[in-house]
């Protein structure tokens, strides 16, 4: 009867899970990642004392290490370079707008991590389009700016440049399998739905295949590619798979993955941002709760 | 044997629905003495002075030695009338949990012809083992109930649903049916009949309406005790574990040491208030309870994988606090067994189960409102209807005058 697991105990176990992929980035993107991440940990449990303080709440709410895993995310989702302010704002407003607005945990309609992200990267683009590229890199930008820009090039001549890497994109690789490897064992625990992380994993393949030509940067890559470059792992599974704001029944979660993924590909091959995760994400948590009712 | 609680300082009763009380403050009652009639008789369960008498009853404990019994009626000649009535009059109801009185299932179950009597002994609740000890300690004793149940009119089989620890042992004009292995909610009784007889009942109707009469393997030994002339006064209660014999009326603050207690099990039990509260005819089991710390939902959904009937368990808590009958009924929180299932599994230690009937007791005085509304529409149409009777019968009368007048100018 006893057997159950508590939130935090849940919560601390996500978190856990995003050690490897937290790590990955640090070894390929450099100690600022470290900073950044605990940057972003003190700012969204400041905010979280705050907001629990400001609404009266119970402090021991701290603890649940929900404002942890935000943190962690918006961590991951931010460039390495970015200017301590900016991860504070992110940090601020994830806690605050994101989830205390709406009445604290379980409340809050949107993933907080994504709003806090979101809201930066519509306020600072360019200092948050640029990521670390490898030391003899040729074109200048990441391999999904490249998919989506410098058209007219194949795919095997892109492969030679270093940006593209071993399979996906130089870095994003090695961290979009530890989150697979992080992603996989919150699975196995069975502490996220597999049905999201899968559904947005597989729409974002079908829809690459279905986009892919016989080979040039005019589409959007292989599978594989989408796979491994930029946030898709970790969105699948981390971001998306936030209990408090993805859809209950399994029709409503395919549903929402579809969202979610066709979203990202829709940003990926014709926005104006590096990547659609966020906005992906936000709009999938916008359909939930009409998911929801339509699908109980 | 299983030990008997006994009664010691004061006893109190809640008087039942369409009941009276037949005692006054200050009435000396004797142990199985009515002390309220009607549809719920109840009877003191300890021999001494009647305290005060309003929504509830309270007597204060003098001496236990007296007794008041009934002429005990022969099990094997007993009419139907005879067994009715001396089941109304033992203050007999559902000592499962749902206190329905006896007489009236037994007046359904003949109204409506039933075929079969279930005696459920499918105990599926962990933690509650009133039905395995009865059945390891006083299985003989149900015999005389059995044999006046089958003796009903229009009976023709009498099946005792157990589990394996719940098996009496004995045999006799009837058949012990064994569920191999058995889950919570199995022994709920229209999930029985769907497994024993693959009889749907919907939630809406009664398993009389069907053909089939579940009665508790606790009433039936009631019964059994009713023929012997003995009223109900004392039923089995699991505390914490152990099984006792404890007297109806008995304080609950004598049973526990917490300001809270849990009545029922520990998947769907209730946790009351001890001040002020009495085992009744419905405590199945009595523990101690403290609190929980609950954090806030964080629709994990594990709430929704545990209900066996499939409900969308987190939805409807949301729903249920603010008493959104609309979306309740639309989302089946009827279909709701309240089997708390729902509410081990909480990662926020939500009590699930609670919050639900916050939502189910909307729904039921929503369905309320709507009996009075249509019975109120009902009586205004007939009122215009009689009206307009009125009317036509003395136009017509003054039809028929006018008629006649002329006729008689006609004569003229």
């Amino acid at each position: 009867m006893t057997d159950r697991r508590s939130t935090r105990e849940i919560m601390l176990w996500v978190a856990a899970a995003l050690m490897p992929a937290l790590l990955t980035s640090g070894y390929w993107f450099g100690w600022q990642v470290l900073v950044q991440a605990t940057v972003a940990v003190i700012a969204a449990l400041v905010t979280e004392l705050v907001c629990l303080r400001l609404r009266g709440a119970s402090l021991v709410a701290l603890g649940d290490g929900s404002a942890l895993v935000t943190a962690l995310l918006i961590a991951m989702a931010l460039p390495p370079a970015t200017p301590p302010g900016v991860t504070v704002g992110a940090a601020v407003f994830a806690i605050g707008l994101g989830k205390h607005a709406f009445g604290g945990l379980g409340q809050n309609l949107f993933n907080p991590a994504m709003v806090g992200y979101a809201m930066v990267l519509v306020s600072f683009p360019a200092a948050l389009a640029t990521w670390p590229l490898p030391p003899d890199a040729v074109s200048g930008a990441t391999l999904l700016d490249v998919l989506k820009h410098d058209h007219g090039r194949t795919l095997a001549e892109l492969r030679l440049d270093p940006v593209a890497g071993g399979i996906g994109a130089w870095g994003f690789e090695w961290i979009a399998a530890a989150s697979l490897a992080g992603g996989l064992l919150l699975v196995a625990k069975g502490l996220v739905a597999w049905r999201v992380s899968i559904g947005i994993l597989v729409t974002c393949s079908l829809l690459a295949m279905a986009m892919h030509d016989s080979g040039s940067t005019n589409s959007l890559g292989t599978p594989v590619q989408q796979w491994f470059s930029g946030g898709l792992i970790l969105a699948a599974f981390f971001v998306a798979t936030d209990p408090v704001t993805h859809p209950r029944s399994p029709t409503a979660q395919w549903l929402f993955a579809l969202v979610i993924g066709s979203t990202i590909m829709a940003i990926r091959g014709y926005g104006n941002y590096p990547d659609g995760i966020a906005f992906g994400i936000l709009l999938g948590n916008a359909c939930a709760p009409w998911l929801d009712r339509r699908w109980p | 044997m299983i030990e008997e609680v006994s009664a010691t300082r004061v006893l109190g009763y809640h008087l039942g629905r369409n009941s009276r009380w037949c005692v006054k403050p200050g009435d000396p009652v004797i142990k199985g003495s009515p002390i309220a009639q009607g549809e719920r008789w109840q009877h003191a369960a300890a021999s001494g002075v009647v305290t005060s008498v309003s929504t509830s009853a309270l007597i204060e404990v003098q001496s236990d030695r007296q007794e008041d019994t009934m002429l005990p009626l022969d099990a094997a000649n007993v009419s139907a009338t005879a067994l009715i009535e001396r089941v109304q009059k033992a203050g007999i109801e559902g000592l499962g949990g749902a206190a329905y009185p006896t007489h009236l299932k037994l007046l359904a179950a003949i109204r409506h012809n039933v075929h079969t009597v279930v005696i459920n002994a499918v105990e599926c609740e962990p933690g509650i083992s009133c039905d395995a000890m009865l059945a390891r300690c006083h299985a003989r004793d149900l015999l005389p109930a059995l044999t006046a149940l089958r003796q009903l009119p229009g009976i023709d089989q009498l099946v005792i649903a157990c589990s394996g620890h719940t098996r009496p042992g004995i045999t006799g004009n009837f058949e012990i049916r064994e569920l191999p292995q058995t889950r919570p909610t199995d022994g709920e009784e229209r999930r029985l009949l769907q497994t024993l007889f693959d009889v749907e009942v919907r939630r809406d109707s009664y398993p009389v309406a069907a053909g089939f009469m579940v009665i508790n393997i606790g009433t039936l030994l009631a019964i059994s005790e009713a023929l012997a002339g003995k009223p109900l006064i004392r039923r089995l209660v699991t505390l914490t574990g152990d099984v006792r014999w404890v007297p109806i009326g008995l304080p609950i603050a004598s049973l526990v040491s917490t300001p809270l207690f849990r009545s029922g099990g520990p998947l769907s039990g209730v946790i009351q208030n001890t001040s002020h509260a009495f085992v009744d005819k419905t405590s199945n089991a009595i523990s101690e309870v403290t609190p929980e710390r609950s954090s806030e939902c964080i629709r994990c959904g594990r709430c929704d994988e545990s209900c066996p009937e499939h409900l969308p368990v987190a939805q409807l808590l949301a729903w249920s606090g603010g008493g959104h009958v609309q979306q309740l009924s639309a989302l089946k929180l009827d279909d709701c067994i309240e089997c708390g299932l729902c509410n081990p599994v909480c990662p926020s230690h939500i009590d699930v189960l609670a919050g639900l009937r916050l939502g189910l007791d909307s729904l039921r005085a929503d369905q309320q409102r709507m009996v009075v509304v249509q019975e109120a529409l009902a009586r205004s149409s007939r009122h215009t209807l009689r009206l307009a009777e009125l009317e036509r019968i003395q136009s017509d009368r003054r039809a028929a005058r006018l008629d006649r007048l002329r006729q008689g100018q006609n004569d003229d």
